[in-house]
């Protein structure tokens, strides 16, 4: 019998899962998100969610991996039964979906790291830098090409690879992080920075797009929803923590996100003319929301001293960042290929292949980069709900007796977890239902930001994994493996 | 910086570190404990 791989310590998983959880998420994602969605007020049901959503969620990935030892087709099918095999099959091919732009997007942060090291990005206009980069033809490509190249050579060497990078990444990042928000706070003017980013205006509470918006931003950034969580539980010790170590992971993500904050929105209030002109610029984040890190971080960091080198600092967390969360994409997918009899070698291949291919058009096009971000970035409320459905299905009393209050777990849950696994498809619903009620454009599926793009993008992947789910299924669970 | 952006700032940052760092701590010393359990 093949000896099954595991993390060598506890610390080993903390950092890995943290590692996974921090990404562009937190440092391209979340400072445009708050500044586009009302400053403070976002900040209160961005916190509600931690709570509601993004914490109970992980901790029932980590029940489900671990349970299961499969990834999200086979965790989903073993503990549900095979006829809900395709709910794991959508959690899969939503990370999936989201990992093809994410190897864009970390090809950008390499790109923009090379580019501060050489000055070349503080040589010209960075409006003008970011369009001929994204203007050649073969540039966001190659940047591309190198970050699925790196990630699947880490994933090659195995879970021990994934937590050796990350006992490395993982800390240079925080101190990094922290280098570049002391010197943003000591910035004159630094205050109306932080004023706008944590005034609340307590009627913005009653636009659903910021309970939209901070519901995605929690998922997309602790990586709640997302089945990265199901796929490192697999490599779980035994007797390992569920509990603390989801809380270590979603306050570590939430403190993460708001030093990034707190680094990104003072400078550019230091740094522009005015506060008005400063207002302007955070909300209006350029094509596909990259304009703040790409175009205006650049050019702010070269107005200040010592500039280079904190720019060199900035891509350089941002690259540690977005590496530590796509190598636990690429695994995710490599191991439902692996539970499906591929050997880890020729499942790299084939993922790494396949996301290159597929990856090509967001690199290509911001038009479709952005759509992508959109329909899979909220298409993880969906993912969520699945995997609540399947403690429910199981039956939550009885999935936190069988799965999470074992031996070796910190933190006895009681009867108020039931309660909130209940309160994730109620918040699904009514979320879905305000925002559907709201937005309109059912029909327009054509337009990159319609919810008529979602629904036919979902229904289309919910079809095809349940016509195929029979198929998928025999592949993935041998006879008498699933409940 | 003003009254309610401090107070928010103090809220917010305040519970998500304290989380982080108290459970992180708490997680290390069980771990701490665990290992020489099993090594008696």
């Amino acid at each position: 019998m093949e000896k099954r791989e595991v993390f060598s310590s506890r610390l080993g998983l903390i950092l890995a899962t943290l590692g996974m959880a921090l990404g562009t998420g937190n440092i391209w994602r979340f400072p445009r998100i708050i500044a586009q969605n009302g400053g403070g007020s976002f900040l209160i049901p961005w916190l509600i969610f931690l709570f509601l959503w993004s914490i109970p969620l992980l901790i029932l990935e980590f029940s489900l991996g671990k349970a299961a030892r499969k990834g999200t087709i086979g965790s989903f099918g073993k503990i549900m039964g095979k006829k809900f095999g395709w709910m794991g099959s959508y959690v899969g091919f939503c990370a999936m979906a989201i990992m093809f732009y994410y190897s864009v997007v970390t090809g950008w942060c390499i790109k923009y790291l090379f580019s501060s090291v050489s000055g070349s990005v503080l040589s010209q206009d960075g409006q003008a830098f970011w369009n001929s980069f994204l203007s050649s033809s073969y540039q966001p490509i190659i940047f591309h090409f190198m970050a699925m190249l790196f990630g699947s050579f880490i994933i090659y060497k195995g879970v021990r690879g994934i937590e050796k990078v990350n006992k490395i990444l993982i800390p240079s990042l925080l101190v990094i992080l922290l280098i570049g928000m002391i010197r943003a706070l000591t910035l004159p003017g630094a205050a109306a920075g932080l004023n706008y980013l944590f005034t609340p205006n307590f009627s913005d509470l009653l636009n659903y797009k910021i309970w939209l918006e901070a519901l995605t931003q929690s998922a997309w950034s602790t990586g709640a929803g997302w089945g990265l969580v199901i796929t490192y539980a697999v490599y779980m010790r035994e007797k390992e923590d569920i509990v603390l170590n989801s809380t270590i992971i979603g306050f570590g993500d939430y403190g993460v996100s708001l030093i990034a904050a707190i680094t990104i929105i003072p400078v550019v209030f230091a740094l522009m003319p005015s506060i008005e002109a400063a207002t302007e610029l955070v909300q209006q984040s350029g094509p596909a929301s990259t304009g703040l890190t790409f175009i205006w971080i650049p050019e702010l960091f070269n107005q200040m001293p010592g500039g280079r080198f904190f720019l060199i600092l900035f891509f350089l967390a941002l690259s540690f960042a977005a590496i530590s969360s796509l190598i636990s994409m690429i695994e995710l997918t490599t191991r439902i290929f692996i539970d499906m009899g591929l050997t880890r070698k020729k499942a790299i291949i084939m993922v790494g292949s396949t996301a290159f291919v597929l990856g090509a058009p967001s690199a290509l096009s911001m038009g479709f980069f952005g759509n992508q971000d959109w329909v899979w970035g909220v298409g993880l409320l969906v993912s969520g709900f699945f995997i609540a459905m399947a403690a429910i299905t199981y039956g939550v009393k009885k999935f936190r007796n069988d799965f999470i209050n074992q031996e070796g777990n910190d933190i006895h849950l009681g009867k108020f977890f039931d309660i909130i696994v209940y309160l994730i498809p109620v918040q699904f619903v009514v979320l879905l239902w305000w925002w559907f009620s709201q937005a309109g454009g059912w029909t327009d599926i054509f337009s990159s930001y319609s919810v008529g793009t979602c629904l036919i993008q979902w229904g289309l992947a919910i079809t095809i994994f349940i016509v195929f789910n029979k198929k998928i299924m025999a592949l993935t669970l041998k006879e008498g493996e699933a409940r | 910086m003003n009254t309610s952006a401090i107070v928010m700032l103090i809220v917010v940052g305040g519970i998500v570190w304290i989380g982080f760092i108290v459970s992180l701590r708490i997680a290390l010393k069980r771990e701490k404990g665990k290992n020489s359990a099993d090594t008696e």
